[in-house]
């Protein structure tokens, strides 16, 4: 038994992988609350997208690919929020069109360009390929975003639950905003070694989904969201050693299954509500 | 102190003018009603002094300053209309109330004892203390808008706004909000309550605002609240209303 448990282990990159998938949960699962209860799933959707033409703009000015991607996802989450001030059109109209116009354009510059990057680690991620840099560099993306969270969550809790009375307390409602949406890409752009843009979008919504569905209260929704998370990380981890399956899908079933769990377990009623959020 | 407002405009992003060349004047010691029919623009003068959409032209002052400063100095507690709420949301009775007193606390939201006790008070005052963990969903119409009026007052705020507080509540609801709605009056306040339920104007307030996209007319209750003006005001509407009296 205990062989079976650390066996995977003797591999160097196995144990890169595990740990760099825990830490990547814990605030994922943490900021996916709030994006659940704001109705922000598809904007973590749209911004996951978005990072791949500044990943290649980068490459092609040889700076880090990382920087790119950040710049391009909050140029997605302006623009947006640029074109819905100024137009009748609804946000997640202008979404769709800003982040699916963008990772076209993303596209079409990597299929011109002559580079070393592999589109499906950028898509996927490259759990196993994880190397020391990659390690400390999302540890400590993670840690300080997970810092932010536990010291301004309830001022978060406030802008999500109720704009006015946030108002009301003298917060500053532009800077929770945009808080949130820099630390939104902040988490993408760290996860996307790892789990890569379309798994990540996993990552930012299933956690709040479940959290919500299991809870009455936030810090309940916060502690199960986490929890259930990180146990599908390390059962990820294992077992697609086992059945010899990419970590990154895998750990991304496991979520579905606590998900599913989740929904029977706790009526179904809830499930509505997080699917019309997520419509907003 | 009082709020004034003075000819303004308002539009929403998608064009449309919710208010227009609106003005009036809020006092404090009273109790003012601001009366008009279903998207008349109630909501919006609400959220217009609150700072969360911007006058397209005009003013509002507070005490001679700009929305910004009175909500800095924790001036202004709001107790939202139903519809604004999301009911489903994961948080307990006694956790919105508390939330009335986070600008007393400290950079994380930490409360202290007086924070607790002032949060039980007002839950007390309400008649709510019994239910303090319940999600805020799983409360009766009246129940929801006593956690809310609770919110208010842990706040202890110098301009208490409530945008329909008597929309789908019990009588016995409505009794307990009336009843520490005149207590408020007598701290001083500025009270501003949007209803459609005429009959307690002319019981309760000492101010009527009518409101059709614009202010028709402003003043004390006995020279506003007349079957003309009402007639004016709301149109058809009148007997849908069920004013019985005046
Ligand atoms: N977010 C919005 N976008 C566009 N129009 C709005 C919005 N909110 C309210 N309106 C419109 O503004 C007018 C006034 O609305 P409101 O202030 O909510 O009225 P009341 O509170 O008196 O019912 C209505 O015609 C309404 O349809
Ligand atoms: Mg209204």
């Amino acid at each position: 038994m205990f062989d079976f448990l650390i066996s995977p282990f003797q591999y160097g990159f196995m144990l890169n992988a595990l740990i760099i998938s825990i830490f990547i949960s814990i605030p994922a699962s943490i900021l996916s609350c709030f994006l659940v209860l704001k109705g922000w799933s598809l904007i973590g959707d749209a911004i996951s997208h978005a990072v791949l033409p500044g990943i290649v703009i980068a490459y092609i000015l040889n700076i880090p690919l990382i920087i790119g991607a950040f710049f391009a996802g909050l140029f997605c989450s302006l623009a947006t929020g640029f074109l819905k001030n100024n137009s009748r059109v609804k946000e997640d109209t202008v979404m769709g069109v800003v982040f699916s116009g963008m990772f076209a354009f993303g596209i079409v510059m990597y299929t011109k360009i002559e580079t070393n990057i592999h589109l499906d680690h950028i898509l996927f991620g490259n759990l196993l390929g994880i190397n020391n840099t990659d390690l400390k560099f999302s540890t400590f993306i993670s840690m300080s975003v997970l810092t932010i969270l536990l010291l301004k969550w309830k001022d978060l809790l406030v802008f999500c639950f109720d704009i006015t009375h946030a108002r009301s307390l003298g917060l500053n409602i532009t800077i929770l905003h945009y808080g949130l949406l820099i630390i939104l890409s902040l988490i993408i752009v760290s996860n996307l070694k790892a789990v890569g843009i379309i798994l990540s979008i996993a990552l930012l919504i299933i956690p709040g989904a479940t959290g919500f569905l299991t809870s009455n209260d936030f810090k309940r929704m916060l502690i199960i969201a986490t929890l259930s998370t990180v146990t599908a990380a390390v059962l990820g981890v294992y077992i697609s050693y086992y059945i010899d399956s990419a970590p990154a899908p895998t750990i991304v079933l496991f979520m579905t299954m606590n998900f599913l769990l989740a929904y029977i377990l706790f009526s179904a009623k809830k499930t509505i509500y997080v699917s019309n959020k997520t419509k907003n | 102190m009082t709020i004034e407002i003075q000819n303004i405009n308002v539009f929403y992003k998608n064009g449309h003018e919710a208010l227009h060349n609106a003005s009036c004047q809020i006092p404090d010691g009273s109790i003012t009603a601001l009366l008009g029919v279903n998207g008349s623009g109630k909501t919006t003068l609400f959220r217009s002094i609150m700072g969360v959409l911007r006058i397209n032209s005009g003013k509002i002052t507070i005490d001679g300053q700009s929305p910004n400063v009175a909500i800095k100095n924790n001036l202004i507690s709001y107790v939202p209309q139903y519809d604004d709420i999301d009911w489903e949301f994961p948080i307990l009775v006694k956790d919105v109330v508390m939330m009335g007193r986070y600008s007393y606390m400290n950079f994380m939201r930490t409360p202290n004892p007086v924070d607790y006790k002032i949060v039980e008070e007002s839950l007390k005052k309400v008649g709510m203390d019994d239910l303090i963990n319940r999600q805020i969903g799983e409360l009766s119409g009246g129940q929801k808008k006593r956690v809310f009026i609770a919110r208010a007052l842990a706040q202890e705020s110098k301009i208490l706004l409530l945008d329909e507080p008597f929309t789908g509540v019990d009588s016995k609801t409505q009794e307990t909000i009336l009843e520490l709605i005149k207590q408020e009056r007598e701290k001083n306040k500025i009270i501003l309550i949007s209803t459609h339920d005429l009959n307690i104007v002319p019981e309760i307030c000492d101010r009527t605002i009518l409101i059709n996209k614009t202010v028709q007319v402003e003043g004390l209750t006995q020279e506003v609240f007349t079957k003309e003006n009402l007639v004016n005001t709301f149109g058809n509407h009148l007997n849908y209303y069920n004013l019985n009296n005046g």
